[in-house]
This record gives C-alpha cells, sequence and structure tokens, in this order.
C-alpha cells in the first residue's frame, strides 16, 4: 500500500501554480495535502510583530485553492508555520482568514489549530530546572535576563500534536512554528510509515518545488508547482508536480542541503535520522531514495526560539552626487555625528547611529536630466543610509533627521556645493521602519512532554449559506 | 593556484537558522575531485578568510555524491542583530571564493 501527499508549497503564500494543481490530482491518487508556509530566514521582525513575510491575498489565495481541492478528494490539509512567523497572532489571522474563504466558498471542515507560543515564566521555570542548553554547545548559555527581555517566545513543534489532530478527525490542520518536516511527518506515521522513512521523505517534500527542476527546453512555469511525495514500506519517490519538471538527484540533493548545517542528519525533537547511507536513484522523471537510519533521542528535546525588541528604527538614504563630498565622506559623517550628539537633547545611550556608504565612485552625472522614465535601473553611483535604532520612535526619528540637517549644511574646506551635500531622494526624507528586533533565544528544551508546548484548539468550521461552491476542473 | 570562484559551479550562501550560516559548494565532478584533494578547504584556510577564530567553525562536509562541498560557520551577530546587514544570510560568501586552490 502506498500513500501520496503533494507538499503543496515550501511557503504557503508564494503562489501556488494553479494549472500544477489541477493537473496533478488529475495525474495522481493524492491522499493529504501538506505545506510548511514559514521559516525564520525572513528574520526577527516577523515573530515580534506578527506582521506577514508573504502577501496576505496571496496566502488567502493558495489556501483557497487548496481548502477547495481537499474538500473535493476529502483528503486532509495540514499546514505548518502558518503566515512565516507562525505566532499566535498568525495563526490567528490565518484562520480569519479560512473562515472567510469557508464562507465564500460554502465549505464545512473540522479545523484544528496548533499554537506554539511559550510563556515567559514557563521557560523562566525549566531554566530553573536545569532543562536548557545550547545547541552543540555553539553560542551563548541561556539567562534569566534574556528570557525576561524577550518579547515572543515559541517551541518548534515535533509532528506530534499534528498526529493528535489528524487522530482526532481534524481534516484542516494549522500550526504554529513547527520543525519544517513536522506536518508531513505525521501524516506518514499516521499510516504505519517507519520514523526514518517518514522523516526523510518529509525532508524531501517540506521544500516542495525546491527538489525538482524544470526539464531541458521547457520554460519555466509560473508560481509554485509543489511537489508530489508516494510512500512505501521500505522506500519513497518524489515525482514532479507538473509535467515540466522532473526529479532529478541533483535537485533532491540540493535540497537536503538546504539551510542545514549538517548535510547528514534530519532533527525532530524524539530522534534523528542518519542520511549518510541513503541510496538514491533516477527513474524517468521520478527519484527513489531509502536507506536513512532513525535513533531516538534518550531525552526529548525540542527547540525554542526567541525574539527581542532591540529598539525602533528609522533609515535615511541619500545619494551623494559631489565629488568633494564624497572624498571627505568618512569625516563629514564622523563631524556631523559629533554635531548630533552635542544638540541634541536625547542622551547618547539612547540611541545607535550608523551610516553605510553604497559605492565609492559618485556618479557626476546623476542628476534629474540624466534620468530616462523607461529605464528600469537608475544608476546613482554612490548613496548611503543612514540607520537609526533609538530606545522610542520619536528618539529614532529625531536623531536621523538631526543628522540630516546637519549632514546637508556641514561645511568643510574643499566644499563648493553649497545648495546641500547630498541628494534627498523622498519627500519623507526619513524612512520610519517600526520596532526592530533580534533573534535571542536558540537553546533546546529537554525533557518535557510535547503537550506541555502545544496548544490545541478545534472547531467546525461551516460555510453554509454562503454563495455556491467555485467550479474546480 | 587560482581562485576557488573560478573553480565552483554555484555556491549558495544562507542561513542555518538565526545563529548559524552555510555555505553549500557545487562542483562537475571531476573540479570536486581536485579541489577536494588539494586539501585547501580546510578549517586553517576558511577561518583566515573569514577573520575568524577555528572555533567558530561548525563543520566542513565533502559531500562526495554530489560533488558538493558544506562548509558551516557560527554567524557573527544573530539575525536581526543591529549590525546584521544581510537577515537571509545571501551574499557571505566572498572571502571563501577568494580561497586559492
Amino acid at each position: 500500500m502506498s500513500f501520496t501527499i503533494c507538499g503543496a508549497s515550501a511557503q504557503l503564500g508564494y503562489g501556488i501554480s494553479e494549472p500544477s494543481l489541477h493537473w496533478l490530482t488529475d495525474e495522481y491518487e493524492i491522499d493529504a495535502f501538506a505545506a510548511d508556509a514559514g521559516s525564520n530566514d525572513p528574520g526577527p521582525y516577523y515573530y515580534g510583530s506578527g506582521e506577514f513575510f508573504a502577501s496576505v491575498d496571496t496566502i488567502k489565495r493558495d489556501f483557497r485553492l487548496l481548502l477547495i481541492k481537499r474538500d473535493r478528494l476529502d483528503v486532509p490539509l495540514v499546514v505548518a508555520n502558518v503566515a512565516t512567523g507562525g505566532t499566535k497572532k498568525h495563526l490567528d489571522k490565518v484562520s480569519d482568514l479560512i473562515h472567510e474563504i469557508a464562507e465564500e466558498e460554502g465549505l464545512e471542515f473540522k479545523l484544528s489549530k496548533i499554537y506554539s507560543d511559550v510563556e515567559k515564566s514557563y521557560v523562566s521555570n525549566q531554566l530553573t530546572e536545569d532543562r536548557i542548553r545550547k545547541i552543540n554547545g555553539v553560542g551563548t548559555d541561556l539567562t534569566e535576563e534574556t528570557v525576561a527581555n524577550a518579547s515572543t517566545i515559541v517551541s518548534c513543534m515535533g509532528y506530534e500534536p499534528y498526529l493528535d489532530a489528524l487522530e482526532n478527525g481534524s481534516e484542516v490542520i494549522i500550526g504554529g512554528r513547527s520543525i519544517d518536516i513536522a506536518p508531513y511527518t505525521a501524516l506518514a506515521i499516521k499510516e504505519g510509515y517507519s520514523d526514518a522513512n517518514a522523516m526523510h521523505f518529509a525532508k524531501l517534500l517540506e521544500c516542495a518545488g525546491s527538489a525538482s527542476e524544470p526539464k531541458p527546453n521547457h520554460e519555466n512555469i509560473i508560481g509554485s508547482a509543489g511537489l508530489i511525495g508516494i510512500l512505501h514500506d521500505e522506500y519513497f519517490e518524489i515525482a514532479p508536480a507538473s509535467p515540466k519538471e522532473r526529479c532529478s538527484l541533483t535537485a533532491a540533493a540540493n535540497q537536503t542541503l538546504h539551510e542545514k548545517a549538517d548535510p547528514y542528519t534530519i532533527y525532530a525533537p524524539h530522534g534523528k535520522v542518519d542520511i549518510s547511507n541513503a541510496q538514491y536513484e533516477e527513474l524517468g522523471d521520478r527519484l527513489r531514495i531509502s536507506g536513512g537510519e532513525f535513533t531516538p533521542n534518550d531525552t526529548y528535546s525540542i527547540l525554542l526560539e526567541g525574539v527581542e525588541q532591540i529598539g525602533h528604527r528609522t533609515i535615511a538614504p541619500f545619494y551623494i552626487a559631489d565629488s568633494f563630498v564624497a572624498a571627505n565622506l568618512e569625516h563629514l559623517v564622523a563631524e556631523t555625528y559629533s554635531n548630533v550628539t552635542e544638540l541634541s537633547e536625547h542622551p547618547e545611550e539612547t540611541y545607535r547611529l550608523v551610516v553605510r556608504k553604497m559605492g565609492s565612485t559618485p556618479n557626476t552625472n546623476a542628476s534629474l536630466f540624466a534620468i530616462d522614465e523607461s529605464d528600469l535601473v537608475q544608476d546613482m553611483g554612490m548613496g548611503v543610509i543612514v540607520d537609526v535604532i533609538a530606545d522610542t520612535e520619536s528618539i529614532s526619528t529625531d536623531i536621523c533627521s538631526l543628522f540630516k540637517s546637519k549632514f546637508k549644511s556641514l561645511d568643510f574646506e574643499d566644499r563648493i556645493a553649497i545648495g546641500g551635500n547630498m541628494m534627498i531622494p523622498y519627500s519623507q526624507s526619513e524612512i520610519v521602519m517600526g520596532e526592530a528586533y533580534t533573534f535571542s533565544i536558540y537553546h533546546l528544551l529537554e525533557g518535557v512532554q510535547y503537550t506541555e508546548l502545544a496548544n490545541h484548539q478545534t472547531e467546525s468550521v461551516s460555510g453554509a449559506g454562503a454563495k455556491k461552491p467555485a467550479e474546480v476542473q | 593556484m587560482v581562485e576557488l570562484k573560478h573553480k565552483v559551479h554555484s555556491v549558495k550562501s544562507k542561513n542555518a537558522g538565526p545563529y548559524r550560516l552555510t555555505f553549500d559548494l557545487f562542483f562537475e565532478a571531476d573540479t570536486y575531485e581536485e579541489v577536494k584533494n588539494s586539501g585547501r578547504i580546510n578549517r586553517e584556510t576558511i577561518a583566515e578568510a573569514y577573520g575568524i577564530t577555528k572555533e567558530r567553525i561548525i563543520g566542513i562536509y565533502f559531500v562526495d555524491f554530489i560533488n558538493a562541498i558544506k562548509i558551516a560557520v557560527e554567524r557573527p551577530v544573530p539575525q536581526g542583530h543591529p549590525d546584521d546587514t544581510d537577515i537571509f544570510g545571501m551574499n557571505q560568501h566572498g572571502p571563501l571564493l577568494t580561497l586559492e586552490i
């Protein structure tokens, strides 16, 4: 008996290819849809703020396509790391979108939401109980102070909460921050496949279309085609989600190296899979894979991720088109900064200013007269970005603005351009970026039950009373 | 001696979590053997190229079956730190590619 999963996307919200989705449901007998919808790769801002990294419209579009498909085929849809950050804010917003879609399309299903946010007090207690470790000894030990300063802490859930939700009959499951293989592993383990097979399979599927490549002489498809994974008892296969693609060894191997420090090990809180002796066989457009070896962990080890707000950021970009300013830039910046610290009422400890220079040769012809509005790229020669992080938004804007004023009119020995020392490209010369965050926690929590960290909520979603469901080809 | 940038087919520079960077170097089969056997990809040369101590290098892997070399190092600052100018870690491969083979 085989089990076929469609890995719909590596990053739900980037735009699933609708033609591919229709093609693959004709071509394969799909038993489940799954997707990884996020990552820490876009940085800490999304964890801290609850904002979406991908477009909300495209996230809704992708969910709509999958919710309709899974309804037609009556198979589960499991999505992890929703809306990139996977925090409660993300999960709740996506849940709202799902409810809207159900209303609009007249869909009914049992929805499970799995939150992975962790209370600071809980982490503090675990720290006191000496259950928190650095990963492989890298980095610094977690301190009480770091926990106290965190604005958001999440755990990277393993497959177990997803398996629970599937076994409870949930048809649509959305989870917060999880290891990227969680949804696929849960589906595979539910069907009785081995941990080794399940986790190795999951690793290939979670990056979806990255493990396949366009066939020679085919133009690129627009949007992510995803990937098909077919589980068998002793091996699994990956197959392309579009007739224009194939699963080659290179593409698949590239994927197993992707964003990992170790090419040979796949980690989960409950154990790890060694793929150094894996066998790969190209069979037409498919790749057959086997040979992973699973070792359970002595202690359940779950990764905690946390971010800390470092302040509020305001930036100001300028272009430098005067050769005398360019030649004296370093000292002009230093002098301007010194003027700012002297003049500003804000103590220097409340802000940090850095100027980053780009280009070393000013384009003295980069004038308004040189611009052709049909040019996609306009050469500005040399520029700087003034970057201010401060305790409050108003301090960051004040300092940035003061820097701009002082730099603009600063006199110096070789100066001839007395109108002003730079080009300010925008009428809002300072750009408020908002809260700035850094990652501050990336540690293993050992020896706790997964149930302490995963928070399930289940509900029946009913779109009864909505307009007729959309036709599916 | 030729710089590594002329030997690789491609290089992928990315974060491996918020505290690590990983570089995947992909080669043609014969070039891979040459580079691997040269012994020039090691902790000393990488540490020198990046101006870091060897302890900051987490791993160097020669992945024979796909002619690739993986290197993992600690990120000088975590993602989002005020001194982080490359959130995705996509363009940190420059010093590595200057290694002479």
